[in-house]
């Protein structure tokens, strides 16, 4: 089961690029579901929404407030993005699907997505067993417990997916920064772009093909410090290509993606060095980056974009030493606690 | 073994056999739905855990929301940014 997820520049063809790339699985005989942020998800009808009315709803009623009906929430930012994500993880879990391409829009739109699905488990969570939870009065506490559990698993569900899902980051000649920012960003939410597409080429003629091989060469340049496989595909000569043009220049892509045995390797590590510990958060060369620390909590900026994250079990008992970027990388360097470690014999 | 009933036990004797799981079921639905009606029901009409004592759900609740609702001063919820050195 492969989960694609196909996001990048506004307007540079997003969306023909993840309708080609489904296409061409198709026609290499893969069970394929496309699913698309942009429309609107079945909300009323989707199990998250029966668990959310189940917890929720509860919720309302007991502060004496009426609770509210899908309706009145569909189409609602944010709630979209996570019916969508967790209608893709209810995809990859069928099982007559080979691969799901999740065409998410616009890197900023992704990006929202991933962060919504990152926070939003952690929110309930907290919610579950904070001191907001014991002032509910639930006719059936068991149900509501159970929803709760539902919606949370259903969520994190989703966020636990898009961290072994395949990226492809789509642009044109004029988005390599931007891409570039989006893969940074992108990895900060556990999500590893796998290929990058440089999409609308302009097709060289006599009088510009040293002009356009150089902005060619250029983009290449900057987009190959992802790290990853680069396409570029040409323009159509009257507006948009047809996917079926398109499916047929992804060949290359699709067998990346799909057909090699390819194992992403993790955004983040921990391991041992001769003092403590160190923990390495692939992110990208020149990001902004900052981060701080909350008991067992990391919080980590990325370009503006943030993340919380649990310390592994074994930097809870650490103090942080030292940090900082290293080729792209943010290092950051872990000491046993003496307060907590006691001192060797 | 014994031949006296344990007391959990609540089925009936099985001369094949001192187990019978049947029984074992049915005695646990007893159990789930005597929590049901003593429990859950009565509770129900608390709305506030701390005027009954005697209610073990309310007894609960008190004893959760001590353990969750500590008051946390200001610099307990703050992040202490880390300095980072410069970029290589």
């Amino acid at each position: 089961m492969t989960l694609l997820l196909v996001s990048g520049a506004g307007g540079a063809g997003i969306t023909t690029v993840a309708q080609g790339l489904a296409r061409s699985l198709r026609e290499e005989g893969y069970s394929t579901a496309e699913i698309d942020s942009s429309i609107a998800a079945p909300l009323g009808t989707s199990q998250v929404w029966s668990d959310a009315v189940s917890t929720f709803g509860v919720w309302l009623q007991s502060l004496g407030a009426s609770t509210l009906a899908a309706q009145e929430l569909e189409g609602l930012v944010g709630l979209n993005e996570l019916i969508t994500g967790v209608l893709v993880a209810d995809a990859i879990r069928n099982s007559n699907i080979d691969v799901v391409v999740w065409d998410m829009g616009s890197s900023r739109e992704a990006l929202r997505t991933l962060q919504l699905l990152d926070t939003v488990p952690v929110l309930l969570d907290r919610l579950l067993t904070g001191p907001v939870a014991a002032q509910i009065s639930a006719p059936d506490p068991t149900a509501l417990i159970t929803a709760w559990y539902g919606l949370v698993t259903h969520v994190s569900a989703a966020r636990d997916l898009v961290h072994e899902a395949q990226s492809v980051l789509v642009g044109t000649l004029n988005d390599a920064d931007a891409l570039i920012r989006a893969s940074g960003a992108m990895r900060l939410y556990g999500c590893n772009p796998a290929a990058v597409v440089l999409n609308k080429v302009p097709a060289a003629n006599k009088s510009d093909t040293k002009l356009i091989s150089r902005s060619v060469k250029k983009a290449v340049a900057v987009v190959d410090g992802i790290g990853v496989p680069v396409v570029v595909l040409p323009m159509a000569a009257k507006g948009e290509p047809k996917p079926a043009k398109v499916m047929k220049w992804l060949g290359p892509l699709r067998e990346v993606l799909v057909e090699e045995d390819r194992i992403l390797a993790d955004v983040w590590s921990v391991r041992e060095t001769k003092k403590g510990y160190s923990l390495t958060f692939t992110l990208r060369a020149g990001a902004d980056v900052q981060v701080g620390r909350r008991g067992d909590l990391l919080l980590v900026i990325c370009d503006g974009y943030r993340r919380q994250l649990e310390l592994p079990a074994v930097l809870k008992r650490c103090l942080i030493t030292s940090g900082g970027m290293v080729s792209g990388s943010l290092v950051l360097k872990f000491v046993p606690d003496p307060k907590v470690w006691r001192e060797q014999p | 073994m014994s031949s006296s009933k344990p007391w959990w036990f609540s089925g009936e004797e099985s001369s094949s056999s001192s187990f019978d799981l049947a029984g074992m079921a049915q005695g646990a639905q007893q159990i789930i739905e005597w929590a049901r009606d003593s429990l859950l029901t009565t509770h129900q009409a608390h709305a506030n855990p701390a005027d009954h004592p005697t209610c073990l759900l309310c007894k609960a609740m008190q004893l959760f929301q001590q353990s969750t609702s500590a008051p946390q001063s200001s610099e307990d919820l703050s992040f202490t940014w880390i300095e980072l050195d410069p970029p290589k």
